[in-house]
């Protein structure tokens, strides 16, 4: 064969080749879906739409969520918390965390390691006295209602001391910072973790008098963390005074101002305060996530999706970041 | 001098109570010394040159300004046509127990209600008709039934026409008064329709922005959106009383 048509062939071999592999990738792309997101005020602004008709879909927290499905008909569900666990391979994002101030981690050690041992004891403890939980929250102040056993499993109470958190942490703040950056603030250094760890023998010291300790907790899912410290637990040589408040931002003003000396608080504001210089650290990270996609029609694929309205609470904060994640990660594109 | 001070009195005025303002806000940041509490003057107006310089704010500034002007508008013509109706006795008598079940309405009520019932862009606009729209009313109809009974009785006598009535006499006579309630009314509007923006979480609006600064403990932030946001109700009254100026002018 004349050699001008061995190049040719070869080169047309190759182009043939090249072009191939391009059509195969194309078809290989994945197709992209379309959602809306609608943001609403509070889950019972949800509840009222889907049981109107006005959507099928709602991003609701517990107790919310359930309530969907009891008066609105929302029974279908998707659990965000296994979504996330699928793509970070964490289990649930570590919403609220424990805070406390230098003061108490260097001089009240003993205290604070049988203080987290108490909130240890506490996960298993709201399971089995479920029916009490309620009634002791409002009898603290809470207005908050979790009418069952699986409402409070819904709500992902768990214990994680902050060292074994800080990866978990870290991943659910790096996520939610490439959203918003002031959303976190400044990334936590590894300073921001305390390396306390729960311990229910630790020895609390001989002294006169007590020393009072404040703690304060926002109302709903995080309440639920010092349930059974609000039933029954006592500190020998400590005033251990609970204040159930109504949002996060009562809480950064009691750490601001020194009133708190520890505190439950999400974590991206937790942060945030130790960004800005104050002397706090966390101590444990408490609720994995409680956000559930409701739905008053089945879905068993996300991109069933496409072209549908979704509600959602918590515009500008996880509930709306951990939803546009979880969805742009399974081709659905948001408004 | 004396000529120079009487010109600038009023603007002397004003930086005098600008000052005080500036001065008494510098002193109790000192005194809390808690940026996240009360955050200094250089944080805010820092906060205030970073939001003028991003397109976010503009566009929520847009669309708080145009359900602004849409429910102040809505407001205004219905209060004018319907306090033009109720010069006639059974029209007013009517329409009297409905303009107090209006005006007694909790503003908090309506607002959670309006959520409810219509979409986030439009639930703000109907809200702030609610509010603004009795004030108007009442304000106008005041107006005109304070308008020289004796200039009635010879426009009748006349057989002036009724549009030449409402053209000439009642909305000249009432123009003056009925500008000075648009005034207040304007920046009323702008308030509610903020608050609105917040409970209805309408996206893209100045509402939310100051709910997500106050999430995200930026108070600095937050107080810089609502000077933003008296800066935009002071420069639509400007408006309004401009165009009285040239209204009241003309007549």
């Amino acid at each position: 064969m004349k050699k001008s048509v061995k190049i040719i062939l070869t080169v047309s071999l190759l182009l043939v080749s090249v072009l191939t592999c391009f059509l195969f990738a194309a078809c290989q792309k994945q197709e992209t879906y379309n959602a809306q997101i609608e943001f609403i005020n509070q889950g019972s602004d949800a509840i009222a739409a889907l049981k109107t008709g006005t959507a099928k879909y709602a991003v609701l927290g517990e107790p919310a969520a359930t309530m969907a499905g009891a008066n609105a008909g929302a029974t279908y569900r998707i659990d965000l918390q296994k979504e996330w666990k699928t793509l970070t391979g964490f289990d649930g994002y570590p919403q609220a965390s424990t805070v406390a101030t230098d003061n108490v981690i260097e001089n009240h050690s003993a205290f604070l390691q049988k203080f987290l041992a108490e909130m240890q004891e506490n996960v298993a403890w709201i399971v089995e006295y479920a029916s009490s939980v309620t009634g002791v929250l409002q009898a603290n102040g809470s207005t908050s209602k979790f009418p069952s056993e699986q409402v409070i499993k819904n709500c992902n109470i768990r214990f994680e001391s902050a060292i074994d958190a800080k990866d978990s942490v870290n991943k659910y703040l790096e996520i939610m910072y490439s959203f918003n950056e002031s959303f976190v603030g400044k990334m936590p250094t590894d300073n921001f973790f305390s390396s306390v760890k729960p311990n229910k023998d630790a020895v609390l010291p001989t002294k006169e008098g007590t020393t009072a300790i404040n703690v304060v907790v926002p109302d709903g899912a995080p309440a639920l963390a010092i349930a059974k410290l609000l039933n029954d637990s006592e500190f020998a040589g400590y005033d251990v005074h609970y204040t159930i408040v109504s949002g996060a931002q009562e809480i950064s003003a009691a750490i601001s101002n020194g009133s708190a000396d520890i505190a439950i608080m999400p974590t991206n504001l937790a942060a945030k305060l130790f960004g800005m210089g104050k002397s706090i650290k966390m101590v444990s990270s408490n609720v994995f996530g409680l956000l559930y996609l409701v739905g008053t029609q089945e879905i068993k694929d996300f991109s069933e999706l496409n072209g549908e309205k979704i509600l959602c609470t918590g515009q500008g904060g996880t509930p709306e970041f951990v939803l546009k994640y979880i969805l742009d990660k399974n081709n659905v594109k948001t408004e | 001098m004396k000529k120079i001070l009487k010109k600038w009195q009023n603007v002397l005025y004003l930086l005098l109570s600008l000052g005080i303002i500036v001065g008494l806000w510098a002193l109790l940041a000192k005194i809390v010394n808690i940026e996240l509490i009360i955050p200094s003057l250089q944080s805010t107006f820092r906060q205030l040159g970073r939001i003028l310089s991003a397109k976010d704010f503009y566009i929520a500034l847009g669309s708080t300004l145009w359900r602004s002007l849409a429910s102040f508008a809505i407001g205004a013509f219905s209060a004018l046509g319907l306090s033009l109706l109720s010069l006639l006795k059974p029209v007013k008598k009517i329409l009297s127990p409905f303009i107090k079940i209006i005006r007694s309405v909790p503003t908090m009520s309506v607002i959670l209600l309006a959520v409810i019932w219509l979409k986030p862009t439009v639930s703000p606009i109907f809200v702030a008709f609610l509010i603004n729209f009795p004030i108007m009313y009442s304000g106008f109809l005041s107006a005109m039934e304070s308008i020289d009974g004796e200039l009635i009785s010879m426009s009748k006598i006349y057989n002036v026409s009724l549009k030449d009535r409402v053209l000439s006499l009642y909305l000249p006579s009432v123009a003056p008064a009925a500008f000075d309630c648009m005034q207040s009314s304007i920046s009323l509007t702008v308030k509610i329709i903020i608050s609105a923006e917040v409970l209805a979480q309408t996206r893209n609006s100045l509402g939310i922005m100051m709910q997500i600064s106050r999430a995200y403990l930026e108070t600095a932030e937050l107080i810089a959106y609502t000077i933003t946001a008296i800066v935009l109700s002071y420069l639509l009254e400007l408006v309004v009383f401009g165009i009285k100026k040239a209204v009241v002018r003309w007549k």
